[in-house]
């Protein structure tokens, strides 16, 4: 193993390092200097992480994709994401700088939703750095080995995120996160284990060989056992239940870190190894990648159809999102069932950048209108419009791009899947439950359409305060959006209405990823 | 270079924009009006061209690629059908503009949301390229949902969103149809949404296998459940009252005028050139639900006490003669259809500006405590009774023209549909029934209440709003010739290569 991570010559591993360099340096530099008071300490460490992240993003993007790295790959899926994954972290960052400036000039945060101590904004830098460190390596990974460190390291991280709150709903979705993120990680290893005892190798590729030389069967219970912590992460069925706990009980803005990141990284990982991991022919003959293809679908169909049905009777804002997430996770894995064909690669990291803005962007606005009354209950969150016109205005956008209306993001993505698995379940008869997943993937977006209307009728519509009635005493209260938020929410809607305008953004993607 | 009909795409949604920077209160309302005015224009010039040069070609083409890996483009073009449609939409619309000059909630935003709809109707109405129809005609759905959700009555919410849904839900359908197309074209053909290459390849549509039918099968179903929500067609037609009634005035009449026209022009556009086979087949079947939608939306009217949902259940009645004209797979029916669909598009709003005159001042709509209303509102009596007439297909109206067609048209194209027209006949009777009743109701007799003799008769914007429709109104059903011309070679290819596909 030793000789694969040398495969590189060392400065060029160093380099390849270069963003999780950056972002540990800049933890390391956040908990150093906050242990020294001083008057600016409040702003200091989200600034010391956005830089770092900054770093990180100019040194994903200058990097060319190189062909082996040892136990991570610097191929081309690493070099589309990660610049990705270290920009988000960057624009989260800049959210927290602008609150924490604000803070300090005594606006914007009346309620204390997040605490502004200047300790806090020290940690909450930490946690965010980590969650990008730790997608960086799952999204690099080659191996199970920085795929489990970068996983836990997401995991920790996302565990105080969600206890972030002294209250008891927040830290009862951070136990609740905790025992069940323990039990998956917990399983993962175990399939981990087995893998390695069976075929003697920690590398996709080897696994993969190993699983065509022979042992099909407990070599693909391991890899089942082992796949639970990423289906954990993204929150497929049957493995999704704790996420609208933990969505209810968590700030809005950590929500904002803890669910796209790690999909986006994960999405990366699953696109680099489920080629690898599973070989095109058994040895007894027939295909693998069929049989897994069907078994994606079938996780595909069960998350639509318990997400979009299971969210229409949801009454918070971020259960709903939460919903939307475990949909949207089952579309990403019928994209996944199209592999090892790049365009199906093309089609998740297509799918998941949209997703990621879209997402990104509405817990954000989320995290806005939730100061105004502590949580983000339908009930709460009536006639935001008239507090804060413009974000409400972003929260549709975003709202509608999960939905998926035209032109936005979300629809094209949807559409690159649908074509995708049409394609697939027409032209192959061994795949007849891609026909299934596309008539579950049409009727859930049917669906899921009301409960996405759910939030926009609480925030436009909604209560006697909405746009529309004329006896609201006095003129509204307009509130103020600190600089940095206005900034990253213009950032995400024009990535969201940009992604759904530039169709051939998908083709694009493909060509990079085809060997 | 920017050429009209994307000025009539992009300049709304330019205009849009602009009405939402905080300048001044009173300038959304002449952005608004700059939008549809500009349509309007853009819509008159095209139809005087083609009733002018009669033809079936498509004018003011332009073309962007879009994508190369779909063979998407922004493409626009105007044949007769659709330079009727563009004029259609730039008046309705400048006439709800008109009708809501004086908005006080939210101006700003109740512009905003209207040029928006008008950007994505012209967008459906000039799109050469069905994904970019396929585009507008989801978009539509969003502004439209603010506009009842937000600026309705009492139950806004409610219909809005069931609104959003009904139509949502035809709308997934063309969505699967769009993928089975782009994905059933065969290896050696350009893949293309170019809407004259996709009708110009109907067989290769009809042969593909899909889900155990033909393509084409399936997409003539898809195309058509989308449409007939839109249309509507009874039995898909239960969203419409709800939200007639909940809408303001002027929402209804966009309502009315424009987006009930999109179903007609959806079928016209894209169910009977891409799927002919499947047009001939169930044409009957169409006849029968237009003469159904007749029948059932005049019956349900004569029953209302809602002033309102009299006249929107009549909406459904008119719009099934579109229906009807356009099944017997003639020329004279297409033609009929489309002179129908800009008939109910000058009637219904008229009807509905009225309706909003009456409600402005009394603040309800029930038939039975009005009357006598001529006495301190003799120009408003004098306009709904116009209207009612219109409606009733007096001939020397609009109503009449397109219905007359309509008919006429079915009574020479074979035994099933002159059946059906003869039952629809009797339709007219039934609008005059209601409409007249619904005028003698609220406008002749004693005065019931002593404060409707205050009500004030109408004033200058309500009169800039109707004066206009009226007019129309007249100019069509005296004058019919060039909209029948301009529209009319458009048609008669159309039926030509939809029968092309007779075995």
């Amino acid at each position: 193993m030793i000789a694969a991570t040398m495969a590189l010559p060392l400065p060029a591993a160093l380099a390849g390092l270069l963003p999780e360099g950056l972002l540990l340096l800049g933890i390391v530099a956040v908990l150093v200097l906050d242990a020294v008071p001083s008057p600016g300490r409040a702003r200091r460490a989200p600034l010391l992480g956005l830089l770092a992240a900054l770093g990180a993003t100019a040194a994903a993007l200058l990097q060319s994709p190189v062909a082996n790295g040892g136990m991570l790959a610097f191929d081309a899926v690493a070099h589309l994401v990660r610049p990705v994954l270290a920009g988000a972290v960057a624009l989260l960052l800049l959210v927290r700088f602008g609150e924490a400036r604000d803070a300090r000039g005594g606006s914007a945060i009346e309620n204390g939703a997040i605490e502004n101590g200047a300790l806090e904004n020290g940690a909450w830098t930490t946690a965010v750095l980590g969650i990008g460190f730790g997608a960086l390596l799952v999204a690099t990974a080659d191996n199970l080995l920085p795929f489990w460190i970068g996983l836990e390291t997401i995991s920790v991280a996302s565990y105080a995120l969600t206890a972030w709150r002294a209250d008891r709903r927040s830290a009862e979705a951070g136990m609740k996160f905790v025992l069940f993120g323990g039990a998956a990680t917990a399983t993962t290893l175990l399939g981990m284990s087995h893998l390695y005892g069976l075929t003697g190798r920690f590398d996709f590729a080897g696994i993969g060989a190993g699983l065509a030389a022979g042992m099909p069967l407990p070599v693909t219970v391991a890899l089942l056992l082992a796949s639970a912590g990423a289906a954990y992460k993204l929150t497929l069925v049957p493995l999704h239940f704790y996420s609208p706990d933990v969505h209810e009980g968590a700030p809005a803005t950590s929500l904002a870190v803890i669910t796209a990141v790690p999909k986006l990284a994960l999405g990366a990982l699953l696109v680099r190894a489920l080629p690898v991991l599973v070989p095109q022919r058994l040895p007894g003959g027939g295909g693998l990648d069929v049989v897994l293809g069907n078994g994606l679908a079938m996780a595909a169909i069960a998350s639509l159809l318990v997400a979009s049905l299971t969210a229409l009777v949801q009454r918070d804002a971020k259960r709903i999102i939460a919903f939307s997430g475990v949909g949207h996770a089952g579309t990403v894995v019928l994209a996944m069932s199209g592999l090892p064909d790049p365009m199906a690669g093309a089609t998740v990291l297509y799918y998941l950048f949209g997703y990621a803005a879209a997402n990104t962007g509405a817990l954000l606005c989320l995290a806005v209108l939730e100061r105004r009354q502590g949580d983000t209950s339908l009930a709460a969150l009536r006639g935001a419009v008239r507090e804060h016109p413009w974000v409400t205005v972003a929260l549709c956008l975003f709202v509608f791009s999960l939905a998926g209306v035209p032109p936005l993001a979300g629809f094209f993505g949807k559409w690159s899947v649908l074509q995708q698995a049409l394609a697939l379940g027409t032209g192959d008869p061994a795949r007849p439950l891609q026909l299934w997943a596309v008539g579950a993937l049409l009727l859930s977006t049917a669906i899921a359409a009301w409960s996405y209307l759910l939030i926009v009728r609480a925030v436009v519509l909604g209560g006697d305060a909405s746009l529309a009635s004329d006896e609201v005493p006095g003129r509204p209260v307009r509130r103020t959006v600190p600089l940095a938020m206005t900034f990253v929410l213009v950032a995400l809607a024009a990535v969201t209405i940009g992604l759904g305008c530039w169709l051939d953004c998908l083709p694009t993607l493909g060509g990079a990823l085809r060997p | 270079m920017i050429g009209p009909l994307s000025l009539c795409v992009l300049g709304p949604l330019l205009l849009a924009a602009l009405c939402l920077v905080p300048v001044r209160a009173g300038l959304p309302r002449w952005l608004a009006a700059a939008g549809s005015l500009l349509t309007t224009v853009v819509g008159g010039l095209a139809l005087a061209d083609f009733a002018g040069h009669p033809g079936a070609d498509f004018r003011f083409v332009e073309a962007w690629s879009w994508s190369r890996y779909y063979g998407a483009s922004f493409g626009l073009g105007i044949d007769g059908i659709g330079a009727a449609m563009l004029l259609l939409s730039g008046l309705v619309t400048l006439t709800a503009t008109i009708a809501a000059f004086d908005q006080q909630r939210a101006p700003r935003v109740y512009h905003a949301l209207v040029l928006l709809l008008l950007a994505a109707v012209n967008c459906v109405f000039t799109a050469q390229d069905l994904l970019l129809f396929y585009v507008g005609w989801e978009l539509v759905l969003v502004p439209m949902l603010f506009l009842i959700g937000v600026f309705g009555g009492e139950q806004r919410r409610y219909a809005a969103l069931k609104f959003f849904v009904f139509t949502l839900a035809g709308s997934v359908a063309m969505l699967a149809l769009l993928l089975a197309l782009w994905n059933a074209t065969p290896p050696g053909m350009a893949k293309s949404f170019d809407l004259q290459q996709l009708a110009a390849n109907w067989q290769v549509w009809r042969d593909s296998p899909f889900l155990g039918g033909s393509l084409a099968q399936f997409g003539f179903l898809a195309v058509l459940l989308a449409c007939l929500v839109k249309l509507p067609a009874v039995p898909l037609h239960t969203w419409l009252p709800h939200a007639h009634v909940q809408a303001p005035t002027s929402v209804s009449v966009l309502l009315a005028g424009v987006l009930l026209k999109l179903g007609v022009y959806g079928l016209l556009r894209i169910a009977l050139p891409l799927f002919p086979g499947m047009a001939i087949a169930s044409a009957p079947l169409l006849a029968v639900l237009g003469t159904v939608g007749i029948l059932w939306g005049a019956l349900v009217a004569l029953g209302q006490r809602d002033l309102k949902r009299l006249v929107a259940y009549a909406s459904v009645s008119h719009m099934g003669f579109c229906l009807l004209a356009l099944a017997n797979l003639t020329a004279a029916g297409a033609t009929a259809a489309v002179v129908q669909a800009f008939a109910h598009g000058l009637v219904s709003p008229l009807l509905f500006l009225l309706v909003g005159v009456v409600y402005e001042r009394a603040h309800h709509r029930d038939l039975d405590r009005f009357g006598g209303l001529a006495q301190p509102m003799p120009h408003f009596a004098w306009f709904l009774l116009f209207g009612a007439l219109a409606g009733c297909a007096l001939p020397g109206l609009a109503g009449f023209v397109g219905e007359f067609a309509a008919l006429q048209s079915g009574f020479v194209a074979g035994a099933p549909f002159a059946a059906c027209s003869a039952v629809a006949t009797l339709a007219p009777v039934l609008a005059a029934a209601y409409l007249l009743s619904a005028y003698r109701r609220v406008a002749t007799g004693p005065l019931r209440h002593a404060e409707h003799a205050n009500f004030a008769d109408l004033g200058a914007r309500e009169w800039a709003a109707l004066l206009p429709l009226a007019v129309l109104i007249v100019l069509l059903g005296v004058w019919p010739r060039p909209l029948f011309a301009a529209v009319g070679e458009s048609c008669a290819v159309l039926v030509q290569h939809v029968l092309g596909a007779r075995p």
